[in-house]
This record gives C-alpha cells, sequence and structure tokens, in this order.
C-alpha cells in the first residue's frame, strides 16, 4: 500500500469518527460530541465524559439517533463498495448498480409487497423482498448473458438495459393498480431516506456488509488485473469466470442490503469510487476500502444535512444526493475525458 | 490458526511449482489440432512439437490461423479436435494459477481499463508467484524486465497516456516480469521503431537461450530468418512448413503461401536470407 493510500484511509477514518459523533449531536435535540462520546462511554461501564444534560437526551441518542447514524453508515459503506466493484467487474468506470438490474429488481421487489400488502415477515418484509429482487435480476441478467462459458461485457450491460426496461414497465403496472397509500409508501422509497432505521435494521444489515466487504478484499488483487482485459487476467491466472460470478452476488447483497431499509439513494456508489481514484490511483486494494469508508462519511454527512437544512421539514436523501452527485458526475466525465488518454 | 487448518487452507491452495526449463523438453505438444469457429476450420490437423530453449517464428498470410493457434496453446481458443499439452500434462489438467506460472502471452492490443501507471502494470505480471517462494524476485524481476524493454523513464508515467510502441513494450515487459518457461508473442514488434524491434527480437532470442520455449507471431520474415530457430508456414489453417529459415523461406514456397512473386536473397555479408516481394 502506497504512502498516499495509507494516508487517504487513515485521513477518512477519522473523519467518518469525527462526522458520526457530530451527527449524532445534531437535530432537533443538540447533544454536544462530548456529551455523545459520554453516553457512549456511560454503557461501555466508563464514566469519564459528561452524560448528556438536555432532557431525554440519552433516550434521543440511543432510540433515534444512533440506529439511524450506524444505519447511514452501513448503507453508505455498502453503497460505495458495490460501486467499487461494479465499476472493477465490467472494467468501465461509468458502470452502476443500474446498469445490471440490481436497482430494478430491488424496486419491484419492495413494491410488490407494498402494493400487494405482503407481510409474511413483518417489518423485515419489503427489505427482504427487495434484496430477493436485486438478486434475481442481476442472476437473470447474468444467465442470458451468459454463451459458451463466458460472458462479454456489452452483452451483459445490454441485457440489464432490457431487464431494466421491462422492471421499468411492471412497476408502471404496479403503480397503476396501487392505492393511494400504497402510492405514498412508494413515493418514499424511491426517493430514499433514513427515516426509518431502527435497530433491527441496522442489525439486519450489518452481516451483508461485513460478509460483503470482506469477500471484495479478498479479490481486490485480481480485479486489478481484470482491468487488463479477461484473457490477459486469465493468462496471469485469473479464474474470470468464477470471480465475476462471485463478485455479481456481492454486488448484488450490497446494493440490495444498501437500497432496502432506505429505499434508492443513488450517485453514493458512482461518485465516491471516481473521488478516491483521482485522489490514490486506481489500485482496488486501496480503493476498495477507501471506498466503502467514503461511501459510509458521504451518506452520514448527507443525512445530517437532509434532515437539517430546513427547520423541522426532512429533505428526502436520495434526492439531495442526486441533486449533488448528477452535475459533480458531468464535471467528473468532463475532467478526465480532458486528461490524457481518458477513458478507452 | 489452528494448525490443522493452516494445513487444510495450504492444502486448498496447493501451486505446483515449475521447474526450470531444460533445453529441449517438448514444452507444448500440439497434436492433430482442429479448431472450427463458426462452421469454419480456421485450424486443420496441426502437429507442432515446441521446446524448451528454441525461438519459433509462426508465419504465414493473414487468416492463415496464426492467433488462433497461438490462442488455442494459450487457453483461450477451445480446440474441435486433437490434443494440446503443456510441460507433460493436456491443457485442461492445469489450473489458471498453475497455467500462469508456466506460460505467459503478450497479445496484439493491451487496452487497460483505468489509469494504472506502466510500474503497476509491469508488476502484475508477478501476480501468479504470490504467496510462493517466488515471491522473494518480485522487484528484481519487474526491475530487470523494464532495464531489458527500455521503459525505466516511463515507470511512473500512466499507461493510457502512453504512445502504440511504448505500450507495446510495457505489455512486453510485463508478460517478461511473469517469468515463464513459455512465451507466447502474438505479433510483439508490430508497432515498434526498428531499434526497438530489434531490442524486442533480442529479449525473445536471449529468453530462448535460457532454456523459455518462445513462439513469435511474425509477419516480418527477414526479422523472423534473422532470429528464429525454426520457422512455421500456416497456410489456411494447415501447417505447410517446419525447419530452419534457410531450409523454408524458398521462393517457390513463399511466392505459393503468399500468392506473390517473392525473391529470396543472400544478404552479402551474413549470409542471411532476405526476402523481398518481386516489384
Amino acid at each position: 500500500m502506497t504512502r498516499r493510500g495509507r494516508l487517504t484511509i487513515v485521513g477518512l477514518v477519522v473523519a467518518l469518527v469525527i462526522a458520526c459523533l457530530l451527527a449524532a449531536g445534531i437535530g432537533q435535540l443538540q447533544v454536544p460530541p462530548n456529551e455523545v462520546l459520554g453516553s457512549i462511554l456511560h454503557r461501555l461501564g466508563i464514566d469519564i465524559l459528561p452524560m448528556p444534560t438536555a432532557p431525554r437526551g440519552d433516550d434521543a441518542l440511543w432510540l433515534v439517533r444512533f440506529p439511524r447514524v450506524l444505519l447511514a453508515l452501513l448503507v453508505g459503506a455498502a453503497l460505495g463498495c458495490a460501486g467499487a466493484l461494479m465499476q472493477g467487474v465490467f472494467g468501465n468506470p461509468l458502470a452502476e448498480p443500474g446498469v445490471i438490474g440490481v436497482s430494478s429488481g430491488a424496486a419491484i421487489g419492495a413494491f410488490a409487497c407494498i402494493v400487494f400488502g405482503i407481510a409474511a415477515l413483518g417489518s423485515w418484509t419489503v427489505p427482504v423482498a427487495a434484496f430477493l429482487g436485486g438478486l434475481l435480476a442481476t442472476l437473470i441478467v447474468y444467465g442470458l448473458a451468459r454463451s459458451g462459458g463466458r460472458t462479454e461485457v456489452v452483452t451483459l450491460v445490454l441485457v440489464g438495459i432490457a431487464v431494466t426496461a421491462f422492471a421499468g414497465a411492471l412497476i408502471g403496472m404496479l403503480t397503476f393498480v396501487s392505492s393511494d397509500d400504497a402510492l405514498r409508501s412508494i413515493a418514499f422509497w424511491n426517493l430514499g431516506s433514513l427515516a426509518r432505521a431502527t435497530w433491527d435494521a441496522v442489525f439486519a444489515v450489518t452481516p451483508f456488509v461485513v460478509v460483503g466487504v470482506a469477500v471484495a478484499m479478498y479479490y481486490a488483487p485480481q480485479l486489478d488485473l481484470l482491468a487488463l482485459g479477461e484473457r490477459p487476467a486469465r493468462h496471469l491466472g485469473v479464474d474470470v469466470e468464477r470471480l465475476r460470478l462471485v463478485l455479481i452476488v456481492v454486488i448484488a447483497l450490497l446494493a440490495g442490503a444498501g437500497v432496502a431499509f432506505t429505499g434508492i439513494i443513488a450517485f453514493v456508489g458512482l461518485v465516491v469510487p471516481h473521488l478516491i481514484r483521482l485522489v490514490t490511483g486506481p489500485s482496488h486494494r486501496i480503493l476498495i476500502p477507501a471506498s466503502v469508508l467514503g461511501g459510509a462519511l458521504v451518506v452520514v454527512v448527507g443525512d445530517l444535512i437532509a434532515r437539517t437544512l430546513i427547520e423541522n421539514q426532512e429533505l428526502p436523501l436520495g434526492v439531495l444526493t442526486a441533486l449533488i452527485g448528477a452535475p459533480f458526475f458531468f464535471w467528473l466525465i468532463r475532467r478526465t475525458r480532458t486528461r490524457a488518454g481518458g477513458w478507452a | 490458526m489452528d494448525f490443522r487448518l493452516a494445513s487444510r487452507w495450504r492444502e486448498m491452495h496447493h501451486i505446483d511449482l515449475p521447474q526450470p526449463p531444460d533445453a529441449g523438453r517438448v514444452a507444448v505438444g500440439v497434436r492433430g489440432l482442429t479448431v472450427v469457429l463458426g462452421g469454419h476450420a480456421v485450424l486443420s490437423d496441426v502437429d507442432l512439437d515446441i521446446r524448451h530453449g528454441e525461438l519459433l517464428a509462426l508465419v504465414g498470410p493473414n487468416g492463415a490461423g496464426k492467433s488462433t493457434l497461438l490462442g488455442a496453446v494459450a487457453g483461450d481458443v477451445a480446440h474441435t479436435a486433437g490434443s494440446i499439452q503443456i510441460d507433460g500434462l493436456p491443457l485442461a489438467d492445469w489450473g489458471t494459477r498453475e497455467l500462469a506460472l508456466r506460460r505467459s502471452v503478450l497479445l496484439q492490443r493491451i487496452e487497460i481499463a483505468f489509469p494504472f501507471t506502466v510500474a503497476d502494470v509491469v508488476r502484475m505480471g508477478r501476480s501468479p508467484w504470490a504467496g510462493t517462494d517466488g515471491e522473494e524476485d518480485d522487484d528484481r524481476e519487474v526491475a530487470a524486465a523494464m532495464e531489458r524493454t527500455d521503459i525505466v523513464e516511463l515507470a511512473t508515467r500512466e499507461y493510457p497516456s502512453l504512445s502504440g510502441g511504448e505500450r507495446a513494450r510495457a505489455a512486453l515487459a510485463r508478460v517478461l516480469a511473469q517469468d515463464t518457461g513459455i512465451l507466447l508473442l502474438d505479433e510483439p514488434t508490430a508497432a515498434l521503431d526498428l531499434h526497438h524491434q530489434e531490442l524486442v527480437m533480442g529479449v525473445a532470442r536471449e529468453r530462448a537461450a535460457a532454456g523459455v520455449a518462445v513462439v513469435v507471431v511474425a509477419h516480418d520474415l527477414g526479422m523472423a530468418a534473422a532470429w528464429a530457430d525454426r520457422i512455421v508456414v500456416l497456410e489456411l489453417g494447415r501447417v505447410v512448413g517446419d525447419g530452419t529459415p534457410r531450409d523454408i523461406f524458398t521462393e517457390a514456397l513463399l511466392s505459393r503461401v503468399y500468392q506473390h512473386s517473392v525473391e529470396v536473397l543472400e544478404h552479402p555479408r551474413t549470409g542471411l536470407p532476405l526476402i523481398l516481394p518481386r516489384r
């Protein structure tokens, strides 16, 4: 790992810790960072910092703020990691979960539950359906795009577009038949928000994110070789087919888990790995952990802004990330295009 | 880690390291190789033994099947009939990683998806050795390969920003750093100037002298004649000539294969065959 890479990782960890402490304290009920830390240490049996002084401050932190900040951290980590992986797997810096059908599949799963009032798994029904939908759509795309035991990237992307178009039609149908109540739920989910964060959601997402990131880290060196192309990667000892299949499942896991509890939060998986690449270079050994941390940082800070920008009102986070992310992405394209080589 | 677990892990990831190549042993054995692509026989019944320590030039007109033969030996192109053996074992019996320790391949065009530096790209050639004793040689092999291909000054440049000729040399350096007993080079000199063409063929020659089996697909017949020990001529997917440059490069054979009248002269100083189209 280069000096620059190590510095980036350390810097992101420090920034993330500070952002989490601030985000937990700021809101309608203000708790200073030292009291936030004091409350956490108190639960661990260490009483060296002051407890929250605001009325019911400790309860507000543990019932509302902490699950929300932790879910933001996990969802951001999942989205950042999924984006970096997807760009590596497809050897294309423009790849994003929408391309291979994860988002569309997840949306169909969640919408179907809302519209038909399915609640077999209680409050977990929508998230689980979203995750399964994302995975199913991804596997269908992957299955259709394979021929002769191999997958051409162009075919994969084209099939992804076809599946996304079909999913769009299904979502339109579901919207057409749904009640007003269901429509409101769908709209909320579609805009993306952390307002429904609970400890249950945090515990449900954690294993997906931990496993997904661990597998991603294990395969990071092979992703560097895949940048040379499929044949050269194989010549260097990479089992390209297996690598791609494993990572597509991991991408669906991460993107599905990231989307399930919070709806569609766009552009995090696209912009974060780009920024990291500009700072540390393209090596996935640094890119993947840095994108995990950077994604978490962006969503924690983004959620803080979304719920404090307008007093007593909450802006949907997905709208905010798209508003900032899309113009930023245009700028990134221009900047990279004008540099020597650009994107071949 | 628990001892039993550690040994199970090693067993699962056991990698057969290659023996140092000894000259004369058959590295690649091709028997009755037939490749049919889209209903068209691109290769028909090809027999070929490639030995360690020899520099073999594969020549022939466009569409003769040179790259397909190289691709089949590299394990990229599935064959319809016949067999390919690498170091005495059928190609399919080798694991991807074990194969990567035995043969390296330079393709005609290498594009890279992200702006890795030249030094990063060359170091990628060492990846099959990760976790083996060969890992200790990484720095030395990378430095030597970059030195030998004249790209030391390009080390910190981003690969996509290089010219065609610079890319070709950086890609060759990656393949050399892989340090394998079999080296398959598809037109390694196509993008290069005269000086670097000679440099690359000189590197291939050195490797062969060190016991490596080197296959070079070449269009420049004069260059093939000057550097190769052995010439194999392909025509419409069949081997139509196999021998020393002096035996193979005759006016009759070349004129027929290339469907163009060809003159073969003897160089007044070196005595090597000079091959010219009759104009």
